[in-house]
């Protein structure tokens, strides 16, 4: 499924949409990071704890779980805190 | 076909028999969203479904001359079709409507808005005329602008095309809070400053400018940081809040204040060729904290300095501020509350995600 | 001959300074890392062109990167130091600890290419086998519920977090280690950081607090001489002491330091052949501590006789109206004689000795805020 990566991230990615599959999105990070050494430990502690200024979306809403349940059309969104004005 | 009975004249001959003995009575028959952003003194206002209705009650002799006027002079004929087909004997329709009264610059008035407010003078009417002509606005509503008060806090990337549009809105009272000085290295995207104000004030250079653009709008130089100690009284003082702020700090501040105070707050933030846009709205639920409940340390946000930014970016989104901030004051469509909007410039995508209100928030959570 | 490089960590980068055959023309090579958190850079001694570095990014969680080529290439750790995930269930207790950052690398012992120690913020005690590829958390010392109590909380202790700091490997034995924790004492461990011991015995406290409470022991720097490494020296937040095992008690040897200069500071410098020399750098620890060099007039202070006596080290340091100060990374020698010595300061300059403190030059200013300053060869 598509998978919406922040800037900050891009150094992994060099690009902004990618794709990757996983039954949960505990499978999809663990994807990223198989496709992309490293990724998930910057997003996820090592408590399973999404890190505090990232936030991960799935079709548009929330999600903290990593046990959330995928679809093969979703669509997946990471976003961090901004603040530059 | 404008039928023999009827005949039509165009607006001069219109003026010139209103100025001579037996003037006829001039009735309006546009929809009154028309009518109160611009219509001839003394016409009475009948929007066309009414009109066989109502004419016979408001003018019970057949033989009085009317002057029939809408917009273009097509619903104007139709109507004089009708007043004929009723009996009235001396009809006119006005050709071209009140589009060609005014082209010719003959004198119209902005009626008083049917709330007791005060109208709108002559310049003003035409100022926001784009804006009067818009039934979600109106000269009702452009009083309420007009009487409203805005606070943005930075008069920076975001700040500026912000607050340049809500001064050309009529925005009447702008707040701009900025300690900062113009710098070269601000006007690749600062747009409220000028080559020549370098080194000044920022909340001068941007009064300069508001002022050259429409003097209608009071804007309140506040040349200091927005901290802990004067947060309160300055939000106080605002019905909107519009972040464009540089930095974390200010911005957990202004959440935590405006919740307290009750006030919206249009927040928007960059990074490079990334925006992002939400509203918290009076009371938060949901707030900045809710998506992110504690700031991160300072290096975690590399500001435009040292990050860079595309100079068109806080355009856009400092854009999307203002028109957030003119709905939530005018309470018009659906405010992008509880909704997070995502831009990236390199591609050329806007995305939303949904807010949720966190129960546990430490700021609007459980009150 | 190679010659010396001087690494420099800062809060946005990394650079290297490469020196002439003399230490007297410095070539800057960087940013590496721009506008990341650079904790630490360090290189390996047993294995010319490695490097660690420790970094984080705020948003982000952090990396450890290692190049093989001196800074040319990096590859990102594959388990950077983590703690242990708490069970399923077993929340009761609390969220299970998450490293913020790691803040202090040390390579392994000699006889083991490819060991490193990590100290992290909040308080954790790492090793990797594999020159920095995988981590490992210390359990006998993290998990210990004995030391639990002791390291507190991520609220806990100096302003940016608890960190643990001066892993020292004894050169003549890896499995004797030290540790300084800050908030948190000293320690030992001789069994390869199995179990620890406290080693805070003739340390204050900060008045009216309890000295044999462990917690209330803050080392800022704790360094062991090659001259002799029976021999540490420690600046901690109440003084400077020297400790000569196999004693166990510290003597405060800052009480030698002119009254009004004082003891307060973070780096520690020992010298790499003479154990009876050392530096340090006071800094104003007076009412709110300013953490800035006393009086405006930046110096660092030399013993020479096991601290017994200090001398003041300011030449070509800024007479007046110079309010930095060096953070306890910051301060480093070379291993050449006589011994170069290198500091960089919060205000991102970058200041060298070839004399031993004799004379100082500023060799960079206008750096970042200077985080970690380390020596390699190359």
């Amino acid at each position: 499924m598509k998978v919406l990566i922040p800037s900050p991230l891009l150094s992994y990615t060099r690009v902004r949409e990618v794709q990757a599959e996983g039954a949960t999105l505990g499978g999809l990070l663990a994807d990223l990071d198989r496709q992309y050494p490293g990724i998930r430990f910057r997003m996820v502690d090592e408590q399973d704890s999404i890190r505090p200024h990232m936030r991960i979306f799935v079709n548009g809403d929330q999600v903290m779980d990593l046990r959330h349940p995928l679809g093969a059309g979703d669509a997946v969104q990471i976003i961090q805190a901004l603040s530059g004005g | 076909m404008v039928a023999d009975l009827v005949r039509e004249i165009d607006a001069a001959e219109l003026a010139a028999r209103l100025g001579a003995p037996a003037p006829p009575v001039v009735v309006d028959v546009r929809n009154p969203d028309e009518h109160a952003a611009g219509a001839l003194a003394g016409a009475m206002l009948v929007p066309l479904p009414d009109l066989a209705g109502r004419i016979g009650s408001l003018l019970a002799d057949r033989a009085t001359p009317v002057a029939v006027i809408c917009a273009g002079g097509v619903r104007s004929a139709r109507a004089a079709e009708q007043l004929a087909g009723l009996g009235y004997t001396r009809v006119w329709s006005v050709r071209g409507g009140f589009t060609a009264w005014q082209k010719a610059g003959l004198p119209w008035i902005v009626p008083a808005p049917a709330d007791g407010t005060a109208p709108l003078r002559a310049d003003q009417a035409e100022r926001y005329a784009r804006h009067l002509r818009l039934p979600e606005v109106g000269p009702a509503r452009q009083r309420r602008l007009l009487d409203a008060r805005i606070l943005c806090i930075g008069a920076g990337g975001l700040g500026s095309p912000a607050a340049l549009y809500l001064a050309a809105a009529g925005v009447g009272t702008l707040g701009i809070v900025d300690d900062d000085r113009v710098e070269l290295s601000n006007l690749q995207r600062q747009v409220l400053h000028a080559t020549g104000r370098v080194g000044d004030a920022k909340v001068t250079s941007a009064a300069t400018t508001i002022a050259a653009l429409n003097p209608d709008v009071k804007v309140v130089q506040l040349d200091q940081r927005l901290v802990d100690a004067n947060a309160s009284a300055i939000l106080g003082d605002y019905d909107v809040i519009v972040d464009g702020s540089d930095n974390v700090a200010t911005r957990y501040l202004v959440n935590d204040v405006a919740l307290a105070l009750g006030k919206p707050v249009v927040h928007a933030a960059i990074h490079r060729f990334e925006g992002q846009l939400t509203v918290f709205p009076a009371g938060g639920r949901p707030c900045y904290r809710c998506l992110f409940p504690e700031p991160p340390p300072p290096e975690a946000s590399p500001s435009c300095a040292e990050a860079g930014v595309l100079g068109v970016l806080p355009g856009v989104l400092g854009i999307l501020q203002a028109t957030e901030a003119l709905k939530l004051i005018l309470g018009i469509g659906v405010p992008l509350a509880g909704r997070l909007l995502t831009y990236d410039a390199l591609s050329l995508t806007f995305s939303e995600v949904r807010l949720q209100p966190d129960a546990g928030c430490p700021a609007c959570g459980r009150q | 001959m190679p010659n010396v490089v001087i690494l420099v960590a800062t809060r946005k980068g990394a650079w290297f300074f490469h020196g002439d055959a003399a230490r007297q023309a410095w070539r800057a090579d960087g940013p590496h890392f721009l506008g990341q958190i650079i904790h630490h850079l360090v290189a390996d001694p047993r294995q010319p062109g490695v490097l660690l570095a420790a970094t984080s990014t705020g948003h982000l969680g952090p990396a450890l990167m290692r190049s093989g080529d001196f800074g040319r290439t990096w590859q990102e750790a594959k388990r950077p130091p983590a703690f242990d995930k708490v069970p399923e269930g077993d929340q009761a207790a609390g969220k299970g600890r998450v490293v913020n950052h790691t803040f202090w690398l040390t390579p392994g012992h000699a006889s083991q290419p490819g060991t490193w120690w990590a100290g992290t913020s909040p308080h954790g005690l790492f090793r990797s086998a594999d020159g920095g590829d995988t981590w490992e958390p210390c359990r006998g010392l993290n998990d210990d519920p004995q030391y639990r109590e002791w390291m507190g909380g991520p609220q806990d202790g100096t302003p940016d977090g608890p960190k643990l700091h001066s892993v020292i490997v004894d050169p003549r034995d890896p499995d004797h280690l030290y540790i300084g924790m800050s908030s948190g004492g000293v320690h030992e461990s001789v069994d390869g950081g199995r179990s620890w011991q406290p080693l805070i015995d003739g340390l204050a406290v900060v008045e009216d607090f309890d000295p044999t409470k462990v917690w209330f022991h803050d080392p800022h720097c704790v360094r062991l001489c090659p001259g002799n490494p029976d021999r540490l020296y420690q600046q901690n937040h109440c003084g400077i002491y020297r400790l000569d095992r196999p004693g166990t008690r510290w003597e405060r040897i800052g009480d030698h330091m002119p009254r009004d200069v004082g003891d307060i500071g973070f780096p520690m410098v020992v010298h790499p052949t003479d154990p009876d020399t050392a530096w340090v750098f006071p800094m104003d620890g007076s009412m709110v501590w300013p953490r800035v060099a006393l009086e405006g007039r930046p110096a660092a202070f030399v013993t020479r006789d096991g601290g017994r006596s200090w001398q003041r080290q300011d030449q070509g340091f800024p007479a007046s109206q110079a309010w930095w100060t060096v953070k306890r990374q910051a301060m480093t020698c070379d291993g050449r004689d006589p011994a170069g010595l290198y500091l960089g300061t919060t205000s991102g300059e970058l200041w060298a000795s070839s004399d031993e403190g004799g004379r100082w030059t500023c060799i960079a200013r206008h750096l970042p805020e200077i985080y970690a300053v380390e020596t390699a060869l190359a």
